[in-house]
């Protein structure tokens, strides 16, 4: 697995499974945003430079993850199945976005789910979990890959949230999708980064729809640079303090396979603190858009200034919307400006 | 394309498509959105026109510039050195920024109550907020001693033909990018909104069908239509859509009358709901006034609406605006 890229004819299976599921959307993209006054970054109005946002957060379930989790679970349901009589049994661990979807999408596949989260996880999400007929088991983090194997053990399939090359292709679809909406080549594309299997993805798929001179950066905060630090090391690393209000863009450690998608078509990878995730929160909120703090990081990235060679047609996509009002009421006293 | 609707109003289409010449390179077009999750709660497929990205957070900014637009030309021997307007927000926060634009001081009287985020938006705009009680008699009265003191001229959040032609340009927009719309709904306060509308789209489409959403709290549209004649609000509404109400009056009203096919309207409990749906599905920010169309285009009585049959399909609801207050939201959300 130690160089493993996506071929192109995984990537058009992704799309074409995306495509053709009715629990995928073909999300916005909200052109022009520059004009909408939304603040894009010093000097926007001079340089020409025109700003659009891929609005994943509009997606099924509220973030982009459906699009990995429908791509696992149909190569999954391929395969035979052992035990005819019962549901396949899955097992992941998330606390976030990708076991929301994740729960959602068992009972569209007919899979017998399980997730595994940390006990410091809000009751909140459980409840979200459960209520899609998911099964929950809550153990402390250190203990979270012990318990999956445990259930391994026991006959369940392990869908990892994010270092999967079925996930990855199923993401790659977002980045075929901007194209065809925004009708020409990007010149750069800007994109959250958590675990790296988004960013893989798009870029991925940013490649493979010709988009060879795009510049694609992927954004982390300060406190959990685990891929930036990865582009640095030359290698997928560990990242055990890892943290972030942002919480989605928080895993301890950087997808391998993830990672070397990263290496092969990853102009860079850049940070932003806690105030200006924030900031971009707020600013998107105020003008319209409800976008959780992990889905605002790229957007923050363009606003503050913190990629270089910003200019022509930027796509920065806003990858979740899965927050309450007054979470965010929290999250805007956080703001920097 | 007609503008052979000739019913004597106050504006004809012609001012409509003048106000879009003016008003076009300075307003943004916003999205019309598809929303498979509210589609998947009715029998029609549903688009939003998405206001709340407009600029001062709400379509309002169309009428107030329009209106700004022609101020001296249409005031040409009066006092046009400050406007003056009473506004439970949106209009005046429009008018503010429109008036700052043209350099024009403006005073913007408004509730006691009004959330305190409108009234910092104002005042961000370069407008000057004066307090008033909550009944329209009094915001009247406040701004009628506005006149008196600093002279200028009154422009109404909808009892003005240029405000009302401003408005109808959503409807252009609307069915430039989708000609297939069959219907259009919105909100209705004063009826600035749905007047301009419904003149525009069916000079445009003669067989679009345009209907009306009230709060059953505030429906002035609904009971006029039912009765023949214009009917206002009895006593202040109490409502979560803080921006319908006011009162259709004598310049919407004839419209409405004529070109509004039907007005529906919905509970407290009903705008909540959608108001919570658009956030938690479509994921954008809107104001609960907002929440009523599509509070509207959810109830099974959508379908009982004069001229709402099979042949309509494509249905645009328009948001009217995204300026919530958060902190009155989470009261309820």
């Amino acid at each position: 697995m130690a160089d493993r890229l996506l071929t192109c004819e995984e990537i058009d299976e992704g799309k074409r499974i995306v495509e053709s599921s009715p629990d995928c959307l073909l999300t916005p993209l909200l052109k022009d945003v520059h004009l909408l006054g939304m603040q894009v970054g010093g000097a926007s109005d001079g340089d020409g430079r025109k700003v659009h946002l891929k609005l994943e957060n509009m997606q099924t379930t509220g973030s982009f993850k459906i699009r990995g989790v429908t791509s696992q679970m149909t190569h999954l349901n391929k395969q035979e199945n052992n035990d005819k009589e019962k549901k396949r049994k899955v097992v992941t661990m998330s606390a976030g976005n990708y076991g929301k979807a994740f729960a959602f999408a068992c009972r569209k596949h007919q899979l017998d789910g399980t997730v595994a989260m940390p006990t410091t996880a809000p009751e909140s999400r459980e409840k979200i979990i459960k209520e899609f007929g998911c099964n929950v088991v809550r153990v402390p983090s250190h203990d979270l890959l012990k318990k999956v194997e445990e259930l391994q053990a026991e006959g369940s399939t392990f869908l990892h949230p994010f270092d999967d090359i079925n996930i990855i292709a199923g993401y790659a679809s977002v980045g075929m999708e901007m194209v065809e909406q925004l009708g020409r080549k990007p010149d750069v594309v800007v994109v959250c980064c958590g675990g790296g299997g988004f960013l893989a993805g798009v870029s991925a798929g940013l490649r493979r729809i010709g988009c060879t001179d795009t510049k694609i950066y992927g954004v982390e905060p300060e406190t959990a640079n685990s891929m930036q630090r990865s582009k640095q090391q030359n290698s997928a690393c560990q990242m055990p303090k890892a943290h972030s209000f942002a919480a989605g863009l928080a895993p301890q450690f950087a997808g391998t396979i993830c990672y070397n998608h990263v290496r092969a078509y990853v102009e860079d990878i850049v940070v932003v603190d806690e105030g200006q995730i924030a900031s971009a929160t707020r600013h998107l909120c105020e003008r319209g858009l409800f976008v959780e703090p992990s889905g605002a990081a790229a957007f923050a990235a363009v606003m503050f200034d913190k990629v270089a060679h910003i200019g022509g047609d930027v796509v920065i996509i806003i990858t979740g919307g899965n927050v309450s009002p007054s979470e965010l009421a929290h999250v805007f006293e956080k703001a920097s400006s | 394309m007609s503008d052979s609707i000739n019913g004597g109003y106050c504006l004809s289409y012609a001012d409509i498509e003048h106000a879009y010449e003016v008003l076009r390179p300075q307003i943004h077009k916003t999205p019309l959105l598809q929303c498979s999750s509210i589609t998947k709660r009715t029998s029609k497929k549903i688009f939003l026109k998405a206001e709340n990205f407009q600029h001062t957070g709400s379509f309002k900014f169309r009428g107030a510039l329009n209106a700004m637009e022609h101020f001296k030309e249409d005031h040409r021997d009066a006092d046009t050195s400050c406007v003056v307007t009473s506004s439970s927000g949106n209009h005046g926060q429009a008018l503010a920024f429109a008036a700052n634009k043209h350099g024009v001081d403006s005073y913007i009287v408004m509730p006691e109550c009004a959330p305190w985020c409108k009234k910092e938006a104002v005042r961000g705009y370069g407008g000057i907020v004066v307090e008033s009680g909550d009944s329209e008699q009094s915001r009247y009265y406040v701004a009628n001693q506005v006149l008196k003191e600093k002279g200028g001229l009154y422009i109404h959040s909808s009892r003005n033909p240029r405000v009302i032609a401003g408005q109808g340009t959503i409807a252009i927009e609307i069915l430039a990018d989708n000609p297939d719309i069959d219907a259009i709904i919105a909100p209705v306060g004063g009826g600035g909104m749905i007047s301009g509308i419904a003149l525009a789209a069916k000079s445009i489409k003669p067989s679009i069908k345009i209907y009306g959403a009230e709060p059953e709290q505030a429906m002035s549209a609904y009971t006029s239509k039912k009765l023949g004649k214009l009917t206002t609000n009895p006593r202040l509404p109490v409502t979560v859509a803080d921006g319908v109400k006011v009162s259709i009056n004598e310049l919407t009203w004839p419209i409405i009358r004529d070109l509004v096919d039907d007005v529906i309207t919905v509970s407290e409990n009903e705008i909540k709901a959608a108001t919570r749906l658009v956030f938690q599905r479509a994921k954008l920010v809107i104001e609960p006034t907002s929440g009523v169309g599509i509070a509207a285009v959810m109830k099974k009585s959508f379908l009982d609406l004069k001229g709402n049959g099979d042949e309509v399909k494509n249905v645009a609801v328009v948001l009217c605006g995204g300026n919530c207050d958060m902190k009155s939201m989470l009261a309820w959300y």
